[in-house]
């Protein structure tokens, strides 16, 4: 099965945290915390569940940090990982 | 002119009934309903009349303010709303301004406080109205109050719908309410997720066979001693006792609690992490009760995206969890073990099942469902009730050029289990307000608590004030 690309993975987490936060996915900015973006504690776990339904992987045991978690960029970089390794 | 399309039904869902039982049992109980009522603090005095005009413009032009519940023929609640001016007069003001400087500012704040408790425990003219208004001019500062009954509104609604009555720069003709449809279909679906929600209360409630039942909650003789009070001041037939204590967070004492929750409980797990803290700060207060057993949590859940349209004004878009924890843990244990069962209940769609298992609750009629509730209620009594609205749906900057200071709610707490805490984030300030009825608590340890909650999450004594 063909892995996806940083880009892929950064499109699909752009358009969930969109749905979540009732914004329209060109103003979701991939580089901003994503508390700033108005997802709150119900929409971050929702965003996990998504992630290990649609990648196939467990996010918790991935090594993943709070860092990782708090911005569209850095969080895309770790799935990226988590499926290549 | 109305803006209803008459042509469609509005109907309810599954929660708007719920909270229409919720509404009749506690107005059997209490005498008041499920209420709530926001309090938007400004800079300055509004100018009072032009403030009720504007309202009443507002309110006689949609139909917000009035309406009822109703059944189509095959059998599904809708809301039938009604047209209904809101007579300017109707909007009570208090001027609790001193022209004795030589006052004790102790004194208007007690005031104020006495003004805000009782403005939340009145009772609406009738079953139909939705809404009421309030001002208040106290310490050059006024304080906007609109009640209003989570029949039809939750409590971003609410702000939402109070941002929509004061923005004076927005063109109010085009709001039109979208109608809900029956949700007649799917009833697999609402089978399977009635069937989710029974095994998941099983597991909750069998995790130990004690709750904690400490107060003396649902008490028909404690309700009658209380309205048989001398000078208790009611405006409702069977008594009211609720009372609040509400606290402020500056900005500095807001941004160490989030320090606190990204250090202990982890990114945007702010929610979990007061609740820890509240959850602690109860373990003291059952001992002293005598309570054993678990403690059971339920938690409101707003469904609605964190930026939401004027057609999601109404209806309920809520939903709930419910946690069971062990009395006596530490805060790090508590914060483990809570965030485990938030991150299993998001896993498992509970508060997706509770919304969807509750269509199923519509065919009862509201005196059976109240009654069903109220026995579920007293058969398993919940510890306290908490919510915590990470997201403030108001967002004007200032109303009729008077800069807005604050947003914060006082909800009234239902009978079971007589006492909530409840916090909202307003221009990143945290606010937090206790509800509670007085057979629950004594008002000394409800100050008691509020102190070990702020305690809990913040260093020092003297952090948290209005």
């Amino acid at each position: 099965m063909k892995k996806p690309a940083i880009k892929e993975i950064k499109k699909k987490l752009t358009d969930q945290i969109a749905l979540s936060v009732g914004e329209d996915p060109s103003d979701i900015k991939s580089d901003m915390p994503m508390h700033e973006l108005g997802l709150d504690s119900l929409g971050l776990v929702e965003l996990f569940v998504f992630i290990e339904k649609e990648f196939k992987i467990q996010l918790m045991e991935s090594g993943i940090s709070q860092e990782d978690i708090k911005k569209i960029d850095s969080l895309a970089e770790s799935i990226h990982n988590a499926i290549n390794n | 002119m109305a803006h209803f399309n008459t042509s469609k039904r509005y109907y309810l869902n599954g929660i708007d009934w719920v909270m229409a039982a919720l509404d009749r049992l506690n107005s059997q109980q209490t005498g008041l309903g499920n209420h709530s009522q926001l309090v938007l603090v400004l800079k300055g005095h509004l100018d009072k009349i032009k403030l009720a005009q504007r309202i009443s413009c507002i309110l006689s032009q949609n139909l917000f303010f009035k309406g009822s519940t109703r059944r189509a023929w095959h059998l599904a609640p809708y809301w039938a709303p009604e047209q209904h001016n809101f007579d300017p007069k109707d909007m009570r003001f208090f001027n609790l301004e001193s022209n004795n400087k030589a006052m004790d500012d102790g004194a208007t704040e007690e005031n104020l406080d006495h003004v805000l408790q009782e403005c939340a425990k009145t009772a609406f003219k009738d079953d139909k109205t939705l809404l009421g208004f309030d001002l208040i001019h106290c310490n050059n500062h006024s304080y906007l109050i609109m009640r209003f009954t989570h029949r039809m509104f939750d409590a971003r609604g609410a702000e939402r719908l109070l941002e929509y009555i004061l923005d004076e720069k927005k063109d109010h003709k085009q709001y039109s309410l979208p109608s809900q449809n029956a949700q007649l279909n799917a009833w697999k679906s609402r089978f399977l997720s009635g069937q989710c929600i029974n095994q998941f209360l099983r597991s909750i409630y069998s995790k130990k066979i004690h709750v904690v039942q400490t107060f003396n909650i649902n008490n028909n003789n404690a309700i009658d001693s209380i309205s048989n009070k001398p000078g208790f001041n009611l405006n409702s037939k069977a008594g009211n006792n609720h009372y609040f204590h509400y606290s402020t967070f500056s900005n500095d004492e807001t941004c160490t609690i989030d320090d606190n929750a990204m250090k202990k409980a982890g990114y945007l797990m702010n929610g979990i992490f007061i609740l820890s803290c509240v959850a602690k700060s109860f373990d003291s207060l059952f001992k002293k009760h005598k309570g054993i057993g678990n403690m059971l949590i339920p938690i409101n859940v707003d469904l609605r995206e964190t930026k939401f349209t004027t057609a999601k004004i109404f209806f309920n878009n809520v939903s709930f969890m419910l946690f069971n924890v062990e009395q006596g843990l530490s805060i790090t244990e508590y914060i483990k073990n809570l965030k485990t069962q938030f991150i299993d209940q998001v896993k498992n769609k509970i508060p997706y099942h509770f919304t969807n298992a509750s269509l199923l609750m519509r065919i009862m009629p509201l005196n059976i469902l109240s009654w069903f509730m109220n026995f579920r209620m007293k058969k398993n009594p919940c510890s306290f009730s908490f919510s915590y609205i990470a997201e403030q749906a108001f967002n004007l900057k200032s109303v009729q050029n008077h800069g807005v200071v604050n947003l914060f709610h006082m909800p009234l707490v239902p009978v079971a289990p007589g006492i909530g805490v409840f916090f909202t984030r307003f221009n990143k300030k945290l606010n937090m307000v206790i509800s509670c009825h007085d057979t629950t608590l004594s008002r000394k340890e409800c100050a008691c608590l509020q102190e070990k909650i702020i305690s809990k999450m913040i260093p020092g004594p003297d952090s948290g004030k209005i």
